[in-house]
């Protein structure tokens, strides 16, 4: 079974203006989530088969460029099996509450790009505040 | 505080205030009961205020990633939200936030303790932002038992559980001179969460000194690893020595919080209950914080003391109310004024020497209104 990519993600310093200059360039739609800094991106509105994407602050160790997401099936093999063969961890394992986990790596030639996999009790250990 | 006879009667007493603590921020959801999107952690000040809560302390989750938020702008669409569920609860921010720049800009402007500054900027204002004065270890793993945190993501985990006792609270002059100067100029009430009696008496200094005139609301900070511990005298000699017109409420940990709340139920003091701070009831089965909120509205109603409404509870901590002078601040609080020179002795307000009128349906009492007879007999 080979894994998808299946989102995108674009950085900026300025993620609304970024988004004016994308919807205005290529027709996409892109709304603000209510209470956060992300804005979801759909490239193909009008025909439902929208390929889904995102917008944000750029993190600090952040790519200058879009980001790939790739669906795995078992993020935690995927992440052994890519540093096995030469990738490097920019972020690692991290939790999108309730939603799923995801890691940042790069591959042998310093590419950027992400892994995903879903999972209804991911969850962040809390740090003191 | 100085009791007179009738000031235990639960009749004489200030209605009681139960602050709620909801968001738990040292859990997860599997722990407790943890609101995590917006709309959860909305509906959990909703229920907490239908339970009898009339204030709630705020901590902000950032639903996208789980974790404290540390973004100025989550901050005010919370309070925000908050305040249209809501209206009528007073609305206390934890201060134990550093905010997050997003842009290269913004790390540039601010410097030192600017990222802590900004609570006082929030926008809507809350009625309160909680204020330490002075630095203190907060080791919170130092009491907890393996039953506080059973079924925790912290037992058996000697990692985060070395995290949470190596914490700390950074409050030195250098914060909290410029912080309770910005919080005025906002006129946004500081709530002053004293962890022993020696931060009381830095209160006090700042009062004296013109740094803090206004209405002084407080939480006894008794969670142990450097701040009070459960020792009912300590708790006791620290409430001797709280103003008579502050406002005080008893705040501690796990089931300490049980007595430690009914102590202050029938005291005339104010409780703070909820998930942040216990997850258990006195059967060591988990409670949630509106049973907590629950629980604590049947000891006061079985004590038969008056439950605060919000209205109540704004007039009980004088929300909105400050002071012009140093003189003013200790007069409302019923300290005695600062020395004159040359003034020696122990000190009071100066009178035209005759016995005042007692006031009546107040919930202070001042030595003096003691030995005041009727009027009818003052007058023959």
């Amino acid at each position: 079974m080979t894994s998808p990519v299946t989102h995108f993600e674009v950085y900026g310093e300025a993620p609304a203006q970024l988004a004016r200059f994308y919807a205005s360039l290529f027709g996409w739609q892109i709304e603000k989530a209510p209470g956060v800094d992300y804005w979801r991106i759909q490239t193909e509105p009008a025909n439902g088969k929208s390929f889904g994407g995102g917008l944000t602050y750029r993190a600090a160790d952040g790519p200058s460029s879009w980001l790939p997401y790739v669906t795995v099936s078992a993020l935690d093999d995927t992440l052994s099996e890519a540093q096995r063969i030469g990738a490097h961890i920019v972020r690692p394992k991290t939790a999108v509450p309730r939603t799923g986990w995801y890691a940042v790596l790069t591959d042998p030639e310093g590419n950027c790009f992400a892994i995903w996999q879903a999972d209804r009790t991911a969850f962040p250990s809390p740090e003191p505040d | 505080m100085y009791y007179t006879d009738d000031s235990i009667l639960p009749e004489n007493m200030a209605p009681l205030i139960i602050t709620a603590a909801p968001y738990g921020p040292e859990w997860i959801p599997g722990d407790a009961d943890i609101p995590v999107t917006w709309d959860e952690q909305v509906q959990a000040a909703v229920d907490c205020y239908n339970a009898g809560a009339t204030m709630l302390h705020v901590h902000v989750r950032d639903p996208a990633t789980g974790h404290g938020s540390v973004d100025f702008d989550q901050f005010n669409y919370f309070i925000g939200r908050l305040k249209q569920a809501v209206p009528k609860m007073i609305l206390q921010v934890g201060g134990s936030i550093s905010f997050a720049p997003k842009s290269a800009d913004a790390k540039a402007k601010w410097l030192d303790y600017d990222t802590r500054h900004m609570l006082t900027e929030l926008d809507p204002k809350p009625e309160c932002v909680t204020i330490a004065t002075g630095t203190t270890q907060w080791d919170i793993m130092s009491w907890m038992s393996a039953d506080d945190i059973k079924g925790t993501h912290l037992e058996n985990n000697a990692k985060v559980q070395a995290a949470w006792a190596g914490m700390w609270v950074d409050a030195g002059p250098a914060f909290y001179l410029e912080h309770l100067k910005r919080l005025r100029k906002n006129r946004i009430q500081p709530y002053f969460v004293p962890a022993h009696v020696h931060q009381l008496e830095l209160i006090e200094r700042l009062i004296r000194a013109g740094v803090y005139m206004g209405p002084m609301n407080l939480a006894i900070a008794g969670y142990g690893g450097g701040t009070l511990g459960r020792n009912p005298y300590h708790w006791m000699e620290f409430l001797r020595q709280v103003p008579q017109g502050a406002s005080a409420t008893f705040w501690t940990s796990m089931r300490g919080l049980i007595p430690i709340s009914a102590m202050a139920i029938v005291l005339g003091q104010h409780v703070r209950v909820g998930n942040e701070d216990n997850l258990w009831g006195p059967d060591k089965k988990r409670r949630t914080t509106v049973q907590q909120i629950e629980g604590a509205v049947r000891i006061c109603k079985e004590f038969g003391r008056k439950l605060a409404t919000a209205e109540e509870a704004r007039q009980i901590m004088k929300i909105g109310v400050w002071y012009d002078s140093v003189e003013e601040t200790l007069h409302n609080l019923g300290l005695p004024p600062t020395r004159k020179d040359g003034q020696t002795g122990f000190l009071v307000w100066e009178t035209d020497g005759k016995k005042a009128v007692a006031k009546t349906g107040g919930d202070s009492h001042p030595m003096a209104y003691c030995m005041v007879p009727p009027t009818q007999m003052a007058a023959e």
